[in-house]
Order: C-alpha cells, then structure tokens, then sequence
C-alpha cells in the first residue's frame, strides 16, 4: 500500500448558515490513508461537512488541517465523487476523465493525458468505453467514470457524497469491491457520507455517526475485509448504529 | 409486395396535395380559366427564372439580399451574443443591462421603418440595421437563459477538479448553453428573412424585394411570385444550414444522436 494518505484534524469547528448552526464544535481526526464513514439522518451536517472538507464552504470558526496545511479553500490534493455523477455530457468517456487531471496537464501533452485516462479507465472495469458519450452509459458506468477521474489525478483525499444512493443494490455491492481496491491500492484517506449504515460499515475503518451537528458516536470497524452482508460483528454494528439514530425521533 | 407499394403510397401521401395543386394551377392558368394574369402558369414562372438568371438580374439581386441578411446577421447576432454571454456571466452587469434590453426588446422592431428611413434614408445602412435589431433579441435571450441555466453542478465540480475561470467558460458554460443559444439562431433566421424582405419592400433600389416591389409596377406576376418563392428557398436552406452545424456541433446531446438501432 503506498502512503498516499493524509492526515486529517478537524477543530473546534463550526458552521451555521444564518441563524441556523449546522455543525457544532466538530472534533475529528483521521489518520493517513483511513476510510471513515459519515452516517446520519438528513439535515444532520454530514454533507455540509463534507463540503467544509472539500474547501467549497468556509468555516464560521475552527479549523480543518489537511497534512499540516489549514484548508481555505479547494485543493488540488482533494477531489470529490458527488451523489450525481457531474460527467460533462458534452465530452466523451476519456475525456471526462481527463478533466480529472487539470491541474498537471500544463507539464504534459494530450497524448499522455488520454494515455493515463484510458489506464484509469481500464482499472474502473471500463475499457472499450473510452470514446462514448456519458448520456448512454449506465447509472453504475458513469459513477465509475466518476471514480476514474476522481482518482486519476492520485489525490490524497476523496470526499465521497452518497455516490451510490442512486444505484441499485448490486451495482452497489461492484462498486464497493471497487472502491475498496482502488483505495487499497492508492492509499488515499477517504470520508464517505452515506444514508446506509451497512454500506458505511462495509467500507469504512471507522464509522461516525452525526447527530444535530455533532458526532454522537465513533466506532471502529474492526473486520476483517471483505465482509460479509451476514456476518454476526458486523450485523450486531449495524444495528447498534441503527438503534443509535432511531431512539431519538 | 404488398407492403412495399403500400410504403411507397404512404411516403408519397403528404406530396399528393401540392403536386395535385400545382397541376391544376398549370392547366387552369393554361386555358384561362383562371386568369393568367393574376395566376401566370408555373411553366411560365419557371421560364422567367431561367431568363433572369441568364440576364444576371437574378444572381445580382440575390446576392444583394443575402449580403444584406448576412451582414446583420453578423452585427446583431454578433452584438446579441456577446451581450447575452456578459450579463450571463456576470451577474451584476445582468442586474444592470438586462432591464433595459428586454424594454427595447418588447418594441416590434418593423415599427421602426419609417424612422429608420429618416435617419438612414433608403441606403443598406437602413436594412443592415433593421436585420440587427430583428436578430439581435432572439439570440441575446437565448444566450443569456442558456448560460445561466448550465448545470451548477458541473461548474462546482469543475472548480474542484481545478479549472480555471477561462476552462471552466470553454469547457463547461458555453458548452452548456449552445443548445439554447441554437434556438436563439434558428429563431433569428427566421426573422432576418422576414425584416428583410419588409425593409427592401418598402424602401429600396436592389434586392429582391425591390425586384419584386418593381416588377408589380409592370403587372408582372411572374416576377413577384418568383420573388416569392425565392424568399421561401432561401429561408428554408439557412435553417438546413444552421441544423446542419446544430447537429455537428451538439452530437453529444441525445436528440442528436445516432442510436445503432438494434
């Protein structure tokens, strides 16, 4: 596995929109190359903290320090998969994918370019692809698209934002196996905000669930990968978790 | 066989009325049924054609007209668009402008004539302005509602994956709006024809407007009609020309995209 990974401290951080807190004192740390999952109800922050992470909202106050840099804005070490894929419709497969490496292409030529975005593009399963336009693709297709830029560029965190809530359940389970060897092999840290509590324990080294902008509970993973949906641990975390976000309706 | 006569038949329905119309126009006209005065006989219209062409009257009036349309294409598109994409872009010159051009926008621009022809006399400055002011609307409207209805979307993941401002413009905003700013073209096309066609009937000494506003001092039928017909095709092949580069330039969108059928 290579260190591709960064460290992650979140302080003291908050973030209201008007008069309306949104997060609350949020204190999080996440170490190289860990993969944690946000779990909550809608409206409880995780997506605006996700958005805080990726330097596309400010913090009111507190800090997140990405290595030991504050961010302040977007990065280029962080790149974000969003709930719909974004792939531009008007370019091909290849060269979405391209876009993904926007920031280096000034040192290389087009032919390089397309020659990385078509390995990218064979590592996401979708060789042969390169040179349709996203529109006839499948819902799971354009989010491996999706992947495939995102990761083109080796960045040194993903932000993912419900990427999968609109597949169905087994694209959902390919893309998961996918994810988890794309990340094991780039070693990037990894925040995933997910609705499903089974997804986010599949995936993640970490679950946090977030409640009225604050982490109500911090749980470590401690399975083996993969896992299995029936597997005893991991149903018996599932439903912690889950008992954890009902009893307070 | 059956199913292939019955194609045929059924391709040929929608000719059957205008080729039965202009049959009966032809004999009618012939025997004077219908005076051939008012109604001159296609063959008839058809030779005057081949005439005026051979004369070169033909070729110099429709060059004219074309210049003329083309030119104010150019200008008022040209001026249309460029507005369209600053106050699409920006939303405080948007806040500024827009008002006032959708004022201007709503005053029909053929009212202008008798003005025009004050300020401008009979001259192309005249009918070059008339056809700006007839396409530049059409073409800013669209301009501006297609850039600010890009997905927003895809300009923040556009801003995270580290385009900049002028990247973020070529590769995702203007993209975005070139179906909408097509409309605004097919539309403007439309009207260049027609303003020009008003203005060289009204006031002009070239074009074929004014070949047709002369040739009714002469009771010639044929001409006016040529005239009109010529309008007609003109009007049609700018539309197949700008579908043509509409579906060239959007061949990525799915109602212009070739489906394998399967």
């Amino acid at each position: 596995m290579s260190n591709q990974g960064i460290h992650i401290q979140v302080s003291e951080l908050n973030k209201s929109f008007g008069t309306e807190q949104v997060l609350t004192d949020l204190d999080l740390t996440a170490k190289q190359g860990e993969f944690i999952s946000i779990v909550g109800r809608s409206g409880c922050g995780k997506s605006t903290f996700l958005r805080l992470l990726a330097g596309l909202e400010k913090p009111t106050t507190g800090e997140i320090l990405i290595g030991d840099e504050k961010i302040v804005g977007i990065r280029n070490e962080v790149r974000v998969m969003f709930q719909e894929a974004r792939l531009l419709p008007w370019l091909t497969v290849l060269e979405n994918v391209v876009v993904g490496l926007s920031k280096t292409k000034q040192k290389k030529d087009k032919k390089e370019l397309r020659a990385l975005a078509a390995e990218m593009l064979e590592q996401v399963g979708l060789k042969g692809k390169e040179n349709e336009w996203p529109s006839v693709l499948s819902g799971g297709q354009k989010q491996r698209v999706a992947l495939a830029r995102a990761l083109i560029s080796k960045p040194k965190l993903l932000l993912l934002d419900e990427p999968l809530g609109a597949l169905d359940a087994f694209t959902r389970l390919e893309m998961h196996q996918l994810i988890q060897k794309l990340w094991k092999e780039q070693g990037f840290t990894a925040f995933l905000v997910t609705h499903d509590v089974s997804e986010a324990i599949a995936l993640a080294d970490r679950v946090v669930l977030l409640e009225r902008g604050n982490i109500a509970m911090d749980l470590t993973v401690p399975m083996e990968r993969p896992r299995g949906r029936d597997d005893h641990d991991v149903t018996e975390l599932e439903q912690k978790v889950i008992d954890r976000v009902m009893q307070k309706t | 066989m059956k199913k292939i006569q019955s194609s045929i038949l059924y391709a040929s329905l929608p000719w059957i009325l205008p080729v039965t119309l202009l049959i009966c126009w032809q004999i009618f006209s012939t025997y004077e049924i219908i005076s051939s005065r008012f109604f001159p006989p296609p063959t008839a219209i058809i030779t005057t054609g081949i005439s005026l062409l051979q004369s070169g009257e033909l070729y110099y009036h429709m060059m004219i007209s074309t210049y003329r349309a083309l030119l104010g294409l150019l200008i008022g598109g040209g001026i249309g668009f460029l507005l369209g994409l600053i106050n699409g872009l920006f939303p405080l010159t948007g806040r500024l402008f827009d008002s006032t051009i959708q004022m201007i926008r709503n005053i029909p621009h053929l009212a202008l004539i008798p003005i025009v022809i004050i300020w401008f006399g009979i001259d192309e400055t005249a009918k070059i302005f008339l056809v700006s002011l007839g396409v530049l609307f059409p073409i800013y409207v669209n301009t501006y509602h297609g850039i600010r209805t890009v997905d927003k979307g895809y300009i923040e993941m556009g801003k995270v994956y580290g385009l900049n401002p002028m990247e973020l413009f070529t590769r995702i905003i203007l993209p975005g709006a070139l179906p909408s700013i097509f409309v605004g073209l097919r539309y403007s096309l439309g009207l260049m024809w027609l303003t020009l066609i008003v203005a060289e009937t009204i006031a002009s000494d070239s074009g074929i407007g004014y070949m047709a506003m002369n040739a009714r001092e002469f009771m010639r039928t044929d001409v006016i009609i040529l005239s009109i017909i010529i309008y007609a095709l003109l009007g049609k092949l700018a539309d197949v020309i700008a579908k043509v580069i509409e579906a060239k330039t959007l061949k990525w969108h799915p109602s212009y995209m070739k489906i394998p059928k399967k």
